[in-house]
């Protein structure tokens, strides 16, 4: 926690361009952390005194061993998070063994004359160093990191080693972000192998890492990623602010942070994207964004995230642009048959059946005579149904799961209708608005679209088109008067230069794209060479060997 | 992180633009018709070249004091009771015009719509999203506008259109009318059309460039006249003028006219309200958002999100007070014609005082 | 964040319980409830009919017009025409049940009849889905005012409806049921549409009909039909009215003299003519084009009439001679051009005779010569009145493009 605040104030020092508002904050955490006590010189007493305090730690391992064979010292380890292998050979080993040279040996008083730390440290040990300290709570800390601790006799210090290994899944493909063309490999739970991967594919110097730990008791290790001189000094301080006030006993997943630093907590929108991908990760920070990481979750937030980024996958960017557009198109299309088809079939049945072929209403006039219930309760029971079914499908074990998703959706349709209980026309509404909702890449935003038609639905019975469009009206208001880390949620469409159409509703080519976001007020906007454009498209025109000479002429 | 920020001069023109193609789109063909025959289409030319001095004329007066409303910069320029007077008449003219511009809504929507649902109903549903809306700040309010700027425009675009086929050129013909058109009503009707761009007068402050407001409000003027006059254009076109007198509203008559996926999808009336609606909200939402802001100067309000709240039920009450359809239209085009003469001359009177007494800074370009 | 979170609650609260006590599905009638109307068909009935009116909108004894109205209205069954394409051997009521229900009321108006018509049907009655109204001859003689002015005022009504004039009882139309759609009326809405896309009839809607009796200039025509034998329908030609009133009618073959005049596309009735020493020729007209040139002679309109068409020989029989050459197509040109500029003054004639100036000749005087319409014409009557002074000039020319697969 402490960390998060010195981040912010440290950064705050070095982009001293904003108005520097006194941070208050600072004081009153301290209080936490009782009186920092010492080591003593006795090993024995230090010994005790930690069995005592850990007592119910019951993989704390005490091991004692004598320097040199000659100064008893202890090591301290917890044998759930560290190598033992490594602690065997790289520490234990190095300091039993007696000492190399003759004349070493005989000096008596050398163990007494130098620091003995220091004489292990850089003649013996072969594990890195950790920390050297005489407070108990470091002490503490590192321990319980999986840092194995060397406490030595006469010396009221200890100095820790890294020791720590966790036990960590493979790296596989996204479950979450299914790509056609793109890279396969997806965050996992360890912040080390995350930042790994974001580093491999962003090998410069401007990376910025800048980690701190969150959580009053579980004190997980967050990352906040940008790249020094593109993100905006003011995004990347306002980003550390919110994570400095994050006062909470633990983070279990990105998800704690993203509600903790979210502009508006009551709205149904996802206002942060979350990704497990690291090329998106890369993607976002080349844009200027910032991304947050944390220990334990294999999701970083990326942050500020605008409603059109939810409908972006990053192979759209790999493919022909062409293709690429059409396929954001059809994303489109398929979000609004999500949101608007059930609430306008509701009103078209209730309201407004003059809007259908004559030959049509009265067929479906006939489909619908043995139901019982208005269009309204029909639609709502059917969608409801098919929201169960969903939510189902994912709590059921992977054998059985498919197999039952496609017989709830056929007998379950098939039954409905011939008991009477929905037209069938509903369930070819239910089932377009389902699959529609399916293809909006983001599963946050999925579910938001697809939890704001219920309203829509009941607008409609209760005003008909008139009420869809009071409700989408109210929506899209709510939409528009969000906000993202100060960016306009829907700032992409609304830009003032029409530049932001580029890459949302269609995806112009890479050579088109030549300035950062606008919106993000980024400190170097330009990604391409001067001159990308007008070569790529005088190569429309000509040959590419006619273009070629005439750009060296240029 | 929270930096104030500007429009640009293309997104003022926008909002000016959506806000003045307003409800009137359905009946206006029929007024103007009423009043001028043949000549409409000319009429509407004449009265939108009067909307134009009048948008002229509230640009280069806030243009004097472009960082300060007409609220603030009105005190400066003829003093602080006669400002607080002529405020007060500001507030009256919009709180009225858009109160009945919230019955004419319900009207429609219980005429053609909802014919059993308690007209109460459907203003108040529309108020209450407004008022709602209402409760942000001036870039806010520019983002509702520009984002639902097309879907203001589109559709009409789209049934003028679908129904052009239909246009027979004789019924525009003669250009100057079969009758003498009734001069005042002819010019005032097309003008007070345009009584939303008094809305540039609290935008210009958040202009980037108040230089160049002058282009965005003409432009802003000119996109909504053209549709306008299309919309006379096509109407007349189609129905001819005797036609024309007898629509309530001619352009939703257009709408249920056409037909299209080869006469399969027919009745575009029910979507066409529907669009409307959005229509209608954007520049009920201008209005009333003009009215909270002139009240909350008034009472001299830091925020004017509790009086958008306070006036929901005044409003409400004062939009059901015409008994009739023909009391309605009659007391709207009084209110609408005498607010655009006060405004304009309003506007005009501050201009000059401020040109005489050398108030504010003398615009370059 | 609000600095009175309170306020938000309230304002929450109150709006929720607003929309509970406010919300009342008023309009809400689902589509199966609806009885929909799909076409009317409206007779004059003898005054004595007032006896088998049930008194639903007015008392016994109120002096109301003598007039009375005998309404026919065929309603939509739901359930009876199959959602889908209909398999196998189901057609149109397959099951021998017809998919609509056919009911007579009696009234002193529309309205009124269907009012009572309300009286004796228990789902509310829709007019959105009306197709055609069917009026006999004898209404449209009385005038059209009463159910143009329903008509009008009723949002549910399209402007798309069509209106038909019937030389017989128009009830009968509401019971044909035709084997070629499955509801009986939309076998008559799409006799008369597809009639206009093969260039047979003007489109002529209601709104159409409506547009041309309010100019002061132009009257209104509507489709004749009649039915021949059992359920065939025929479109006999155009009802013509003058001041509101039908006027007259024409043959069928005067709607394409009506069509070319009005230029309108694309061309489809075919003319057999007799041309001199080729016997009997078919033409079929593929294209027409219009000018209609007005001008004031003497204080009278003279209407000038250049028509130019297009036609392709069609057939060709009774005759020794074969049709090959460039000579003999001009010579069935004449002959058409002859026969067709006959018909056309004929037919011009006949509605001058009626005051029924169909061909919106008037509107040209309105246009081109405001100050003489200004002078002359101050209400519509009076444009009637000059109708039937005005002098008529035809120019009609054909050009015979092609003559077939057929060389010789």
């Amino acid at each position: 926690m402490l960390d998060w605040k010195a981040n912010y104030e440290a950064f705050k020092k070095k982009h001293p361009s904003q108005p520097s508002e006194s941070p208050s904050a600072s004081e009153g955490s301290s209080g936490r952390e009782s009186k920092p006590r010492q080591l003593v010189a006795s090993l024995e007493d230090n010994l005790q005194s930690f069995q005592n305090q850990m007592s119910n730690v019951t993989d704390l391992v005490v091991r004692r061993l004598k320097i040199m064979g000659k100064r008893s010292s202890a090591l301290l380890f917890l044998t759930s998070l560290t190598d033992q292998r490594l602690i065997q050979e790289g520490i234990v080993a190095p300091l039993q063994a007696p000492f190399v040279s003759p004349e070493q040996m005989k000096d008596e008083d050398l163990l007494d004359r130098v620091d003995l730390f220091n004489l292990v440290c850089q003649e013996r040990v072969h594990a890195n160093l950790g920390q050297r300290s005489s407070e108990w709570s470091v002490l503490m800390d590192l321990l319980m990191k999986g840092q194995t601790l060397l406490l030595i006799d006469g010396y009221g210090e200890g100095v820790s080693f890294d020791t720590r290994k966790v036990e960590k899944r493979g790296i596989e493909q996204p479950q979450t972000e299914q790509v056609i063309r793109g890279s396969r490999d997806g965050f996992i739970e360890q912040l080390e192998t995350n930042l790994s991967l974001i580093r491999y594919r962003l090998q410069t110097a401007d990376l910025v890492i800048e980690t701190g730990e969150l959580g009053a008791r579980t004190k997980s290790k967050t990352a906040v990623c940008y790249i020094d001189g593109i993100a905006n000094p003011e995004l990347v301080s306002e980003v550390m602010r919110r994570l400095s006030i994050i006062d909470i006993d633990g983070i279990i997943d990105a998800g704690y942070i993203e509600q903790f630093i979210e502009d508006q907590p009551i709205s149904p929108f996802p206002q942060i994207q979350n990704t497990e991908r690291a090329d998106k990760t890369v993607a976002s920070l080349l844009e200027g964004r910032v991304a947050i990481l944390v220990d334990g979750s294999s999701f970083a937030l990326i942050v500020p995230a605008l409603f059109d980024q939810f409908f972006q996958t990053i192979d759209d960017y790999s493919e022909r642009f062409l293709i690429a557009s059409l396929l954001r198109f059809v994303r489109l299309i398929a979000l609004l048959f999500s949101v608007f088809f059930p609430s306008l079939y509701v009103s078209v049945i209730s309201y407004n059946p003059e809007l259908m072929p004559t030959d049509f209403a009265v067929a479906i006039a006939g489909g619908r005579a043995g139901v019982p219930f208005p269009a309204m309760l029909e639609v709502l029971i059917m969608e409801a149904s098919m929201e169960i079914l969903r939510e189902a499908t994912i709590r059921l074990p992977q054998m059985i799961g498919g197999a039952l998703s496609i017989v709830g959706v056929l007998v379950i349709g098939q039954a409905a209708v011939s008991a009477g209980l929905s037209s069938p026309i509903t369930v070819v509404i239910v089932a377009l608005t389902t699959i529609g909702s399916f293809a909006t890449p983001a599963y946050n935003a999925a579910i938001a679209m697809r939890m704001l038609r219920f309203p829509l639905i009941i607008m409609a019975g209760l005003f008909g088109l008139y009420g869809v469009v009071l409700g989408s009206l109210f929506i899209i208001n709510h939409m528009l008067y969000l906000d993202s880390f100060g960016v306009p949620f829907l700032q992409s469409i609304l830009a003032k230069k029409r530049a932001g159409f580029m890459d949302t509703l269609i995806r112009a080519p890479l050579w088109w794209m030549g300035k950062r976001p606008s919106y993000l007020h980024t400190l170097d906007d330009t990604r391409r060479a001067e001159g990308t454009f007008y070569a790529n498209v005088d190569k429309i025109y000509y040959q590419e060997d006619n273009a070629d000479a005439e750009n060296t002429e240029n | 992180m929270q930096k104030t920020q500007k429009i640009s001069t293309t997104q003022l023109a926008i909002v000016i633009s959506s806000t003045i193609f307003g409800p009137y789109v359905l009946s206006f063909p029929q007024i103007i018709a009423k009043a001028a025959d043949n000549a409409a289409p000319l009429m509407t030319i004449a009265g939108t070249c009067c909307a134009i001095f009048s948008m002229f004329v509230f640009t280069r007066i806030s243009q004097r004091f472009s960082d300060k409303t007409l609220f603030s910069y009105s005190q400066i320029v003829i003093g602080r009771l006669p400002a607080l007077v002529a405020n007060l008449l500001v507030f009256a003219c919009f709180f009225i015009t858009s109160a009945m511009m919230f019955r004419q809504f319900g009207e429609v929507l219980s005429t053609v719509v909802f014919r059993r649902t308690p007209i109460e109903i459907s203003i108040l549903m529309i108020l209450i999203l407004v008022a709602l809306s209402c409760r942000r700040d001036t870039v806010k309010f520019t983002y509702v506008h520009l984002f639902y700027w097309p879907f203001v425009i589109l559709p009409f675009l789209f049934v003028i259109m679908m129904s052009m086929k239909a246009v027979h050129f004789l019924n525009w013909l003669p250009p100057f009318g079969n009758e003498t058109p009734h001069w005042l009503p002819a010019l005032l009707s097309p003008a007070s059309l345009y009584l939303g761009s008094f809305i540039i007068t609290i935008l210009l402050p958040i202009t980037e460039k108040p230089a160049r407001a002058m282009k965005a409000a003409l432009f802003g003027i000119v996109v909504s006249a053209s549709l306008y006059l299309l919309l006379v254009l096509s109407t007349i076109g189609i129905y001819g003028v005797r036609e024309t007198l007898q629509l309530l509203y001619p352009t939703l008559e257009m709408a249920r006219s056409i037909a299209i996926g080869g006469d399969v999808i027919e009745r575009m009336d029910a979507l066409f309200i529907i669009m409307w609606v959005i229509n209608v909200y954007t520049t009920m939402f201008s209005t009333y958002f003009l009215t909270s802001l002139s009240l909350s100067h008034l009472l001299q309000f830091k925020d004017h999100r509790l009086v958008t709240t306070l006036l929901i039920p005044f409003m409400f009450g004062v939009s059901l007070l015409p008994q009739d359809q023909y009391q309605l239209y009659k007391f709207s085009r009084i209110a609408d014609g005498s607010g655009y003469l006060f405004l304009t001359g309003y506007a005009l009177l501050l201009w000059i005082v401020a040109v005489v007494r050398r108030k504010g800074v003398r615009p370059h370009g | 964040m609000d600095k009175k979170p309170w306020t938000r609650w309230a304002l929450g609260l109150q709006s929720l319980v607003l929309a509970f006590i406010l919300t009342g599905c008023w309009d809400q009638v689902e589509i199966e409830n609806r009885a929909l109307v799909l076409g009317l068909a409206i007779d004059e009935a003898s005054p004595s009919a007032a006896k088998l009116e049930p008194t639903v909108t007015h008392q016994k004894n109120e002096p109301l017009p003598k007039k009375m109205l005998r309404v026919t209205a065929q309603i939509a069954v739901p359930g009876r025409v199959p959602l889908g394409p209909s398999s196998g051997g189901m057609g149109s009521g397959g099951d021998g049940e017809s998919p609509v229900w056919v009911v007579q009321v009696y009234g002193h108006s529309l309205d009124e009849a269907l009012n009572n018509l309300q009286q004796q049907i228990a789902d509310p009655r829709y007019l959105i889905h009306l197709r055609v109204i069917v009026i006999s001859k004898g209404i449209a003689q009385d005038g059209l005012d009463e159910l143009n002015d329903y008509l009008r005022r009723n949002p549910e009504v399209r402007r798309r409806t069509w209106l038909l004039v019937s030389d017989t009882e128009a009830a009968k139309f509401m019971k044909v049921a035709p084997p070629l759609e499955r509801v009986p009326t939309l076998y008559l809405q799409a006799m008369v549409e597809k009639s206009i896309m093969m260039g047979k009839f003007p489109p002529n809607y209601i709104g159409e009909f409506w547009i041309e009796e309010s100019n002061w200039g132009q009257d209104g025509y509507l489709p004749y039909v009649a039915i021949e034998g059992e359920e065939n329908i025929l479109i006999k030609g155009l009802a013509y009215f003058s001041g509101g009133r039908l006027a007259g009618t024409s043959t069928a073959v005067d709607i394409g003299a009506f069509m070319a005049v009005k230029g309108y596309n694309p061309g489809g009735f075919t003319a057999l003519i007799p041309v001199p020493d080729l016997g009997y020729v078919m033409i079929k007209i593929t294209e027409r084009h219009a000018e209609t040139d007005m001008q004031i002679v003497d204080g009278k309109p003279h209407v000038n009439l250049k028509i130019h068409v297009e036609g392709m020989l069609d057939e060709h029989y009774d005759s020794g001679r074969t049709i090959s050459s460039e000579t003999d197509i001009d010579a069935i040109e004449e002959a058409f051009e002859h026969a067709a500029t006959n018909l056309v003054q004929k037919f011009c004639t006949q509605t001058q005779r009626h005051h029924s100036d169909i061909f919106g000749f008037g509107e040209y005087v309105r246009a081109f010569y405001p100050d003489f319409w200004k002078r002359n014409i101050h209400k519509k009557s009076d444009w009637e009145q000059m109708y039937a002074d005005i002098l008529i000039s035809v120019h009609l020319n054909i050009s015979i493009r092609r003559t077939g697969l057929k060389a010789k």
